[in-house]
């Protein structure tokens, strides 16, 4: 029986369809995924972000927990206020047991302010003249790794001092 | 058996499958672009956290100043380089602001007077202290003065604030002059009574219209409302003083159309006042007449005495014949009735006070205040409203943020509004 010479067979219109669809997904395909580092990127950025906002407003309008925590070891730290009691006012002791706690228990601090341990957190505080009062940095910082910062204001005694916190 | 046509016809069929094919590949990969692309590239907003930690910083900024002192005391003073000074030392380089403070009563009150000058003397007598002698009164905390200067109206009044005017002919007769004063900001003060005729020539400037009540007896209208102009006044009102002339050892006073009269004693460092054989030093509040006043200084050698009334509740006796109606724009009405003797336009650009007598001190006290109050401060730095030649060193932005808020120096409420944009 003679066989329909059109079965089994495949022409080139349809050759061309297919690839040009197959083109299309792969093309959109590739694109959606190159983007994801870069949304990943970004949400990472936002997260940084974030966090060293609430640290940085939790940190000039609260004691800490306890409110005394500055006269307690690292053990009794339940979070890090730098205020004396009002808000934007920040205790010299706070400040002066924060930059002591960093230079000995830097990842304790992290842990207590709530970062992640893949990240670090900065934080300058200094007069307007350029002194500074208090520092909280990490023995080595990745000077590649781009840093997130906040730029904060608040009295200390009589001075009008910037507390600038940030991370990466 | 296939004929030679049919098999043409079948080829021609195939060709035109095989071709619609194609168009609906074509078809699905513009749509498949179309609609992924639209979900997933859409081009992204940009990120709003810079503009976040921008706003963050002027208002920590303002807030630090706030709370230290520091801002209260530049704004009193109206101190815009320690302000600006301040302010740019405390953010970032690359931040640009403006900065406007609205609602204060002005340090110096510069006044035009289309008057004969027999008219300009017997205003500044009514505005006494801090007028004919360019002398600062004490308005609250701080000091004030009130300059008058007799203008035409082809005189420069650039600086001037207010332009008053005693003659109601003189203010129906310089009408388009006067609406002029008002489109550039200026405000209009008219004392005179007027009549019903003039009530509907006036209307407009000042919103006036008829009533029947009387209007001899009257006080601030609904002053505890924060909205009324009436709020404002009373509370400059109590702050401000009155002139008595006592060089000759003793002066006089009107309150409520009846005269008083006090003796002021030079007793070197602690000179006082004695009214009823009671002495009253500088400071001291005497009671006359059910109303209570503040004596607010004695001159040196006692030859000038400044009283206030200090009440809110006073009332004001006036002869007026006028029959103004009151609005929600009105400083004074009659208790029980309708009438009004002092009233603003709903703009509060224009103050009408009826006629009254110039030895009325009560009077005078509350004429001084309402046009205090009318020629409140707009300060600041601004590169587009506000003084353009001043302080305006910052380029002006295309994206910036804005913060306002509400303060209080201890005796004003006032509102500040902050700018700010990145330069670079």
């Amino acid at each position: 029986m003679k066989r329909p010479r059109t079965k089994a067979q495949v022409n080139i219109e349809f050759i061309i369809s297919v690839l040009l669809f197959l083109f299309t997904v792969a093309t959109l395909s590739f694109n959606i995924i190159g983007d994801l580092p870069r949304y990943h990127q970004e949400s990472a950025a936002n997260i940084l972000r974030s966090q060293v906002g609430q640290i940085s407003s939790y940190m000039i309008i609260s004691t800490g927990y306890p409110a005394n925590w500055e006269t307690l070891s690292i053990g009794g730290i339940k979070a890090i206020g730098l205020s004396s009691g009002t808000e934007y006012y920040l205790s010299q002791a706070k400040l002066d047991k924060l930059s002591t706690l960093c230079e000995s228990n830097y990842e304790d601090v992290k842990n207590i302010l709530g970062m992640d341990y893949r990240m670090n957190i900065l934080i300058n505080i200094t007069k307007t003249d350029g002194t500074v009062v208090a520092s909280c940095l990490p023995k080595v910082i990745a000077a590649a790794a781009p840093k997130y910062w906040i730029h904060r204001t608040a009295i200390l005694g009589s001075d009008v001092v910037k507390v600038d916190v940030g991370a990466y | 058996m296939i004929s030679k046509k049919s098999g043409r016809k079948n080829r021609s069929a195939r060709n035109r499958k095989g071709f619609i094919q194609m168009i609906e590949a074509i078809l699905a990969s513009i749509i498949l672009f179309g609609s992924v692309s639209y979900f997933f590239m859409t081009t992204r907003d940009r990120s709003e956290w810079e503009l976040v930690s921008l706003r963050t910083e002027a208002s920590d900024a303002l807030t630090v100043l706030e709370k230290n002192g520091e801002l209260a005391t530049y704004i009193k003073n109206m101190d815009a380089n320690m302000t600006d000074s301040r302010l740019t030392e405390l953010m970032r380089k690359s931040i640009g602001f403006s900065l406007s403070v609205t609602g204060m009563p002005k340090p110096v009150v510069y006044i035009g007077c289309l008057c004969s000058p027999g008219e300009t003397d017997e205003l500044a007598e009514r505005l006494m202290p801090g007028s004919a002698i360019n002398e600062t009164f004490n308005f609250g905390i701080r000091k004030m003065d009130i300059r008058i200067e007799n203008v035409t109206t082809s005189s420069d009044v650039e600086l001037m604030d207010a332009l008053v005017v005693m003659d109601k002919n003189k203010f129906i007769g310089n009408l388009s002059y006067i609406q002029g004063l008002l489109d550039d900001g200026k405000k209009v003060v008219l004392i005179s009574d007027l009549s019903q005729a003039d009530i509907t020539t006036l209307q407009s400037i000042f919103d006036l219209s008829s009533s029947t009540g009387s209007c001899t007896d009257q006080s601030f209208y609904n002053r505890t409302n924060l909205d009324m102009i009436a709020y404002k006044v009373s509370k400059y009102f109590v702050r401000t003083p009155f002139f008595v002339n006592t060089t000759t050892g003793s002066g006089s006073f009107v309150i409520r159309k009846n005269s008083y009269t006090i003796q002021a004693v030079d007793n070197g460092t602690s000179d006082y006042i004695v009214y009823n054989s009671v002495k009253y030093f500088q400071g001291s509040i005497l009671t006359i007449d059910g109303s209570k006043l503040n004596v607010t200084r004695i001159s040196d050698n006692a030859a000038a005495v400044d009283l206030r009334v200090i009440d809110k509740n006073n009332t004001f006796k006036l002869d007026s014949a006028t029959k103004v109606k009151y609005d929600a724009s009105s400083i004074l009405k009659n208790p029980n009735g309708d009438c009004s003797a002092a009233k603003t336009n709903s703009n509060r650009n224009a103050l009408w006070i009826a006629a009254y007598p110039k030895t009325h001190s009560d009077m005078n006290q509350l004429m001084k205040a309402s046009i205090i109050s009318l020629a409140d401060v707009r300060w600041g730095f601004d590169p587009y409203d506000i003084d353009p030649g001043q302080l305006a060193k910052k380029t002006a932005p295309s994206v910036y943020r804005q913060i306002e808020r509400m303060s209080y120096n201890g005796e004003d409420v006032y509102s500040i509004a902050m700018k700010t944009w990145f330069i670079y």
